[in-house]
């Protein structure tokens, strides 16, 4: 075993975590190694010391407790500290808590404010009071109004629909214009093919026609030749 | 009972068994921080702290066998913290912590003090103010696995796990630690038969 290897087995062999074999080899080379034996005994030395160490009580002891139940003195207490400390602050607390207690109680109340070309009138009820009955006259007066708003509402739906036709109507006819005029177009080019192709079936023709008239004459020269 | 079913029944709603849980790791705790911080207040206050912490998370603990390592590694970040803390606050020049029992110790006497019984206790006690004296000195990491291994008497396998290093690298440390620790008592000029003779 070398001192370096002799090293680093002596944690294991401090601690007594080593197995036999190792120890002896171990040993062995402590007995012969001097600088390596003088280390192992200084740390043998510290460790010792260490352990000297005692292991002291702790001054108090802990335990740990459930939370007690909180009184309701306690959580009036706790929602006080909770408030703003200063004056002003408190003040203004106090205004915006009581504006809005007014609101919630007005909406409980079904509280109506009215003000009418210098009437103010104010009622509050905890129910909704029925509708007031309207006066014969005044039924008169509303079913005109009725009826003439919805004949102007009629008119109105009536020629609003009658635009929409028109519009359509036009829209319909432009394009009725659009594809004669397409339609037109096309016999047009359509006629200018027909007499391009008839033309050249003609130029095609007479060709032919000139090619036959050659052949035959040269047919009717050989003829006479053989007769003479 | 074990741990795990103090464990299971704290978590079922028995707050006594947490208090049983901390009646028993409560010492080890203590003296972890006493040792790495060398100061009973800031321990008992990271112990306070390491159990309440104990208390808000234990549901999160998967292996309840390992409950003693979960621990201590609560401990010892709060120390880390407390150290931290404790860095930004003070700056200590070298000569301020000259150690002030290194000549009484040499005399061998204290001042003021009649009979050997009394003054054996007294120099026990700064015996051991060396001796964490010195464990202050060394590198945290050297300390920290020093006082898991030689004082809470923990594995090696432990360490590494608590630490989340290798087994090597701890036993490294444990022995660059002893080894540092050797040479500030060699520093100091402590009598080792001194030392072995008082204690």
């Amino acid at each position: 075993m070398t001192c370096e290897q002799a090293r680093s087995r002596f944690m294991d062999f401090l601690y007594e975590e080593i197995d036999a074999a190792t120890r002896q080899s171990l040993e062995a080379h402590l007995q012969t190694c001097s600088e390596c034996r003088q280390e192992w005994e200084g740390l043998r030395e510290t460790r010792a010391l260490l352990q000297k160490l005692p292991q002291l009580e702790p001054e108090s002891r802990l335990a740990f407790t459930a939370p007690p139940r909180r009184s309701l003195a306690e959580w009036w207490r706790d929602a006080r500290n909770l408030l703003p400390q200063s004056g002003w602050a408190r003040a203004a607390f106090g205004t915006v808590a009581a504006l809005l207690m007014a609101i919630v109680a007005a909406s409980i109340v079904n509280l109506h404010i009215i003000y009418d070309h210098g009437r103010f009138e104010m009622r509050a009820h905890l129910f909704q009071s029925p509708a007031p009955v309207p006066t014969p006259e005044l039924q008169e007066q509303l079913l005109t109004r009725l009826r003439r708003e919805m004949s102007d509402y009629i008119a109105e739906i009536h020629a609003a629909e009658r635009a929409a036709q028109e519009e359509k109507l036009d829209r319909i006819l432009t394009a009725f214009a659009r594809d004669i005029e397409r339609l037109e177009q096309q016999r047009e080019n359509d006629l200018m093919l027909i007499g391009q192709e008839l033309d050249a079936i003609h130029r095609v023709t007479h060709l032919q026609f000139g090619e036959t008239n050659q052949m035959l004459q040269q047919l009717v020269q050989q003829i006479s030749f053989q007769e003479r | 009972m074990t741990d795990d079913q103090l464990i299971e029944q704290f978590l079922a709603g028995n707050l006594q068994a947490f208090n049983l849980l901390v009646w028993r790791w409560q010492k080890p705790i203590y003296n972890f921080a006493l040792r790495f911080l060398g100061n009973a207040e800031d321990a008992h206050e990271v112990t306070q702290k390491t159990f309440i912490k104990a208390y808000k998370k234990l549901h999160t603990l998967k292996d309840r066998h390992k409950f003693n390592t979960w621990l201590h590694q609560i401990a010892l970040n709060l120390c880390r913290d407390e150290n931290k803390r404790r860095r930004r606050r003070t700056f200590i020049s070298l000569d301020q912590i000259e150690p002030k029992w290194q000549s009484r110790l040499e005399k061998k006497t204290l001042p003021g003090v009649e009979g050997a019984t009394v003054e054996k206790a007294l120099q026990q006690m700064e015996l051991q103010q060396i001796l964490q004296q010195a464990l202050e000195r060394i590198p945290e990491e050297q300390r920290t696995v020093v006082i898991l291994k030689e004082l809470q008497g923990m594995k090696f396998t432990e360490i590494a796990e608590l630490l989340g290093i290798s087994v090597n690298t701890v036993k490294s440390r444990m022995y660059y630690g002893l080894n540092a620790l050797r040479k500030i008592l060699n520093q100091w000029n402590i009598d080792r038969e001194a030392i072995y003779d008082d204690l």
